[in-house]
């Protein structure tokens, strides 16, 4: 059989994912791809986005077509780097197929990863994935996210790494009563994290205000942080739409969510009714306003953003990698200018306030070799 | 007693008929055969039949959910009844009814009701059509003692004694609406409600046919002539659930071996005519096996019948969309 | 995250919402059952066990079981929301409306506008309703269009126990009457629920599915039938947009039209009486408020204009089915 061909293939998304439904190829049969690409669109139960490309070379056989819905692994299209004849191709698809076993029949039902566990008198929620790895990596969402913002990160990562996402108090499936939410708690939050799991040495890898907790965590509890990759973080300058916070807590619709959502991406499309629906099911349990409330005070104050985190950035002993999106409407990216050239530095463009699930290979990239140097 | 051979006969079968159309639906629901949910009259048996043999084909009668025992008393087609349990086209509705709405006008029976205190406002009506067109029958609207805390049978009664109408209102009393009690439900009593407005009222001990045929005899000729309408509080007890599959955990076992052995009307009926000598023992056993008999045909023949198809839908309407 | 069935969804609200404010009580006929009897005490809890367990927590004061009075049950629920309590009071079959109605349509609905927006009544009501039961003409009633007729009453629907849930918490903490409608169907339905109380705020309609080719509009146990065609036809290549109206009043009709105009054909799928219903209803909105989006003609799958006949045949011929609605559906793809 020809070495020549490769099978792309259903990606997984997040590690619930089970199926995807091919919405739009973007690339055709013939089609010169290079790897990063986007090549077709895929939708999911949580998300509509697109898809990289794997590999360099020509698609040769779309094999799911707009429409399909396939189980995550199954072959979607062959790529080759030289074309190949037809009975190649179909000997190969074949040849996958035979080998190829669905996680969905495999399992029987929905299996639930998510664990909980009481850190400081509170009961967080997590979902790791550990391969006996060397490296640790822990993942802490923004403002009003959770675990599944990491859903085109963790699952990748865990390939090389062992893998944990939390959910922040008041966020996700987390305890939604907190009496307090400095920084400085939630840094011990995390090192307290590490201990009830037995994590004794942490890649953290933080988004926005979770990008604050990493920097205040390195520096508390430095002989704990291995590295850290920053993805739109607080703490670098006094500007942040102040107004985003506000209206997110307070949505009260769909309506109203979606224009606030809007404004972390640069491509709302990507923004489906599953998604803002996942945001208000969280928003609408009890309390989870009045929590997130006092986390919007700890961000914000008088308009401008409470904490400087600059020093504290400056003078980490460990690795740090800063990925900030271009036109990020929430925080401007031009605060990466405070930063020493220590600090490795990415600006994507196309790309606002959520790097990680726009430009994930982007970011899976930085967290990879901020890790590895 | 004013009752013949011929009628204690006729007494005794209507009551064992009762007897077995609901002792067979009572297994025939438990086996899954039967579809809905129906309430059973076992153990009330001596009510409808005291009542009905006192009312010829052109009197009237407004049954509840309960409504087996009071149809089969006024005449209706056990066969037919059977079949509109199953759903079956030559069911007495044709199927579109089932055991809550089983009604033949052509015996005088208005109707078993969903609705409870639906029946004695329909009485009223029948009373008024009779008392209009002068022609000395009656309507009688049954309820339970649930049913006694509605406002409709309230105000019926107090319709009735204003028109001074040929209505009689039956209180089936068997303690209990649903799992709640009589003495929770019932403030003061149903007696004094009858009173309250002006009603003939007596209390009768539902357990003896004989009484309650005796009580009603004095008020249906009264009623029939023109002496206005009255209320009868029949203190009874029923063998089953409220409805098939309901646990009965609001009764104790004592309570239930009671009912069933202490307050049987037919157990009852029975000693009392052979211990007066007024029928023979052979020939009630003979009425028994063929009230079996007949009850078992029909539930044969009910299985077998045909189901009503997509024709039958949109029948019986007067316009269809 | 605990999967529970659409009856222990409503219970649990119920649990929450009286645990967290002493104002809430329930009345209704046998809610707890047993009362004056020597037996079991919570002997029934609703006549499908909806309200099983709760008088353990809150004793006869609180879980009030009355006569059979249904116009007493309503008009004193009401009297109750207008004087400091929260009442949730249970009409154990929609179609007993018929004996209450008045302390409903000209009482309860009436207060907050003709006392000129002095009184508030928060009042719930809620109430069994459709068919599938073999319950015949009485029992099995949708009558849901004639509540939502009503100005000053808010009528919800949940289809699911995530819903069911959320809305009746929000029901109950709302400050106008809401007549809260659970599908007998239903009860044993399971699905995701947090343990977590969490209100669903009313006049918002839920996208349950999303697609390109057509549009079902639902509510209540037509939720389920459209999004099990939604995915048949998706198999075959279509993909439909599924909307769960949720509340009939306030109705979002802003979803209605953004869902009617993502694909311009439009199916409306409702069980109750085809004359002056909800279907009629949003088809008459989308008609003078998008017409310009149509592509087809606006397609309804309702029961014939007849009352709900007993006989199962018969009832599975009246209902809507999965079968009728993919009919009508490919009759306009
Ligand atoms: C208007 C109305 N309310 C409630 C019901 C539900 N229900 C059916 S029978 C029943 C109890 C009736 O009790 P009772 O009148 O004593 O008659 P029994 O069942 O004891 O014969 C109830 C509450 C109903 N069918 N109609
Ligand atoms: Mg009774």
């Amino acid at each position: 059989m020809s070495t020549n061909l490769v099978a792309i293939t259903m990606p997984k998304w997040g590690l619930s994912m089970k199926e995807g439904s091919i919405l739009k190829w973007i690339k055709s049969n013939g089609d010169n791809i290079s790897k990063g690409d986007m090549i077709l669109e895929i939708e999911t139960e949580k998300v509509v986005n697109e898809m990289e490309s794997p590999e360099d070379g020509k698609i040769l056989k779309i094999c799911a077509n707009e429409g399909d819905t396939v189980p995550v692994g199954s072959i979607i299209a062959v790529c080759g780097k030289q074309d190949a004849s037809n009975e190649e191709i179909d000997a190969f698809i074949e040849e996958f197929n035979s080998n190829f076993k669905s996680e969905i029949n495999l399992e029987e039902g929905e299996e639930d990863l998510n664990e909980k566990i009481k850190v400081s008198d509170l009961e967080i929620n997590f979902i790791k994935n550990i391969n006996s790895n060397n490296e640790n990596i822990l993942f802490i969402h923004g403002f009003g996210g959770d675990l599944n913002n990491w859903m085109f990160n963790q699952n990748e990562l865990s390939e090389k790494f062992n893998t944990y996402a939390i959910d922040l108090p008041g966020h996700g499936m987390s305890e939604k009563n907190i009496h307090s939410s400095t920084l400085d708690d939630l840094a011990n939050l995390i090192s307290s994290f590490c201990i009830a799991t037995d994590i004794n040495s942490v890649n953290l890898v933080g988004h926005s205000f979770g990008a604050g907790i990493s920097i205040k965590t390195a520096s508390l509890y430095p002989d704990l942080i291995n590295s850290l990759t920053l993805i739109s973080p607080i703490g670098l300058g006094k500007e942040i739409d102040s107004a985003y916070l506000e209206n997110f807590i307070n949505a009260e619709s769909r309506r109203d969510l979606k224009k606030e959502i809007e404004k972390l991406y640069f491509n709302s499309d990507i923004i489906t009714r599953d998604m803002l629906n996942e945001v208000l099911k969280s928003l609408r349990i009890d309390n989870v306003q009045s929590t997130l409330s006092k986390i919007q005070n700890e961000i914000i104050i008088n308009g401008e953003q409470k904490n400087n985190l600059i020093d504290e950035i400056n003078s980490a002993k460990v690795p740090v990698c800063v990925v900030w999106g271009k036109e990020d409407q929430i925080i401007p990216s031009n605060h990466h200018e405070v930063l020493n050239d220590r600090i490795k530095i990415i600006i994507e463009k196309d790309c606002g306030h959520m790097a990680h699930i726009e430009k994930p290979s982007v970011v899976n990239d930085a967290i990879n070799s901020t890790i590895v140097g | 007693m004013q009752l013949n051979r011929e009628e204690l006969l006729k007494a005794y079968e209507g009551m064992c008929l009762i007897r077995e159309f609901d002792d067979a639906v009572h297994y025939e629901f438990a086996a899954d055969a039967m579809p809905g949910f129906v309430h059973l009259y076992v153990g009330e048996e001596a009510s409808a039949m005291g009542i009905c043999m006192n009312l010829n084909e052109k009197d009237t009668i407004a049954s509840t959910h309960r409504g087996h025992g009071h149809c089969i008393a006024k005449g209706c087609d056990v066969n037919d009844m059977m079949k509109e349990l199953y759903g079956k086209k030559d069911g007495i509705c044709g199927g579109k009814g089932g055991s809550m709405h089983i009604a033949d006008l052509s015996k005088g029976m208005l109707g078993a009701n969903g609705i409870v205190g639906g029946g004695p406002p329909i009485v009223l009506g029948a009373a008024l059509t009779y008392k209009t067109k002068k022609t000395n029958n009656v309507s009688v609207g049954f309820f339970g003692d649930g049913a006694s805390n509605q406002g409709s049978i309230s105000e019926s009664m107090n319709m009735a004694s204003v028109l001074k109408l040929p209505a009689i209102f039956v209180c089936e009393d068997n303690g209990y609406a649903e799992s709640t009690a009589r003495e929770y439900a019932v403030g003061g009593k149903i007696l004094d409600r009858g009173k309250a407005f002006g009603l003939d009222s007596h209390e009768v001990d539902g357990d003896n046919f004989f009484e309650v045929y005796e009580a009603a005899k004095h008020v249906i000729d009264n009623a029939r002539n023109g002496k206005g309408p009255a209320l009868l509080h029949i203190k009874t007890s029923k063998v089953y659930g409220h409805f098939e599959g309901d646990a009965i955990s609001y009764r104790t076992k004592e309570e239930n071996e009671r009912i069933k052995n202490d307050e049987d009307p037919l157990k009852i009926f029975k000693k009392k005519v052979i211990e007066a000598g007024l029928l023979e023992l052979t020939q009630l056993e003979n009425i028994e096996n063929e009230s079996k008999a007949k009850i078992k045909k029909a539930i044969q023949e009910s299985k077998e019948a045909e189901f009503p198809n997509a024709n039958d839908l949109l029948t019986d309407v007067y316009i269809k969309y | 995250m605990p999967i529970k069935t659409y009856r222990e969804a409503i219970n649990e609200a119920l649990l929450q919402e009286m645990k967290k404010d002493e104002n809430v009580v329930v009345i209704g006929e046998d809610v707890a059952g047993g009362a004056g009897t020597n037996g079991e005490q919570d002997a029934w809890g609703g006549v499908l066990g909806v309200t099983k367990g709760l008088l353990k927590h809150f004793g006869r004061e609180r879980i009030i079981d009355t006569p059979i009075t249904e116009t007493a049950i309503m008009g004193m629920a009401s009297g109750a929301a207008l004087t400091g309590l929260r009442p949730v009071a249970e009409l154990m079959f929609v179609d007993f409306m018929g004996v209450c109605f008045d302390q409903i349509l000209n009482q309860t609905a009436k207060f907050r506008y003709m006392f000129g927006g002095k009184a508030v009544t928060p009042l719930t009501i809620r109430t069994m309703y459709g068919g599938g039961l073999r319950a015949a003409s009485q029992h099995s009633q949708c009558l849901y269009p004639m509540f939502t007729h009503v100005p000053g009453i808010k009528v919800v629907l949940p289809s699911n126990p995530y819903d069911a849930k959320g809305l009746l918490i929000q029901s109950i903490r709302d400050n106008d009457p809401v007549i809260f409608m659970e599908h007998k169907n239903l009860y044993d339905t399971s699905g995701d629920v947090p343990d977590e109380s969490y209100s669903i705020p009313f006049g918002e309609a839920n996208f349950t599915r999303e697609g390109k080719d057509l549009t079902f509009i639902a509510m209540g146990q037509t939720v389920e039938i459209c999004n099990n065609v939604a995915d048949t036809l998706k198999k075959e290549g279509k993909t439909c947009t599924v909307l769960d109206l949720r509340t009939l009043s306030p109705l979002d009709e802003d979803s209605i039209l953004e869902a009617a105009e993502e694909t311009g054909k439009i199916v409306i799928v409702d069980e109750s009486y085809p004359r002056c219903n909800v279907a009629t209803d949003i088809s008459a909105l989308i008609c003078q408020k998008s017409f310009d989006s149509l592509k087809a003609g606006i397609k309804m799958v309702t029961p014939p204009h007849t009352p709900v006949p007993f006989s199962p045949p018969l009832e599975d011929l009246y209902l809507p089915s999965e079968e009728k609605v993919l009919n009508v559906a490919k009759e306009i793809l």
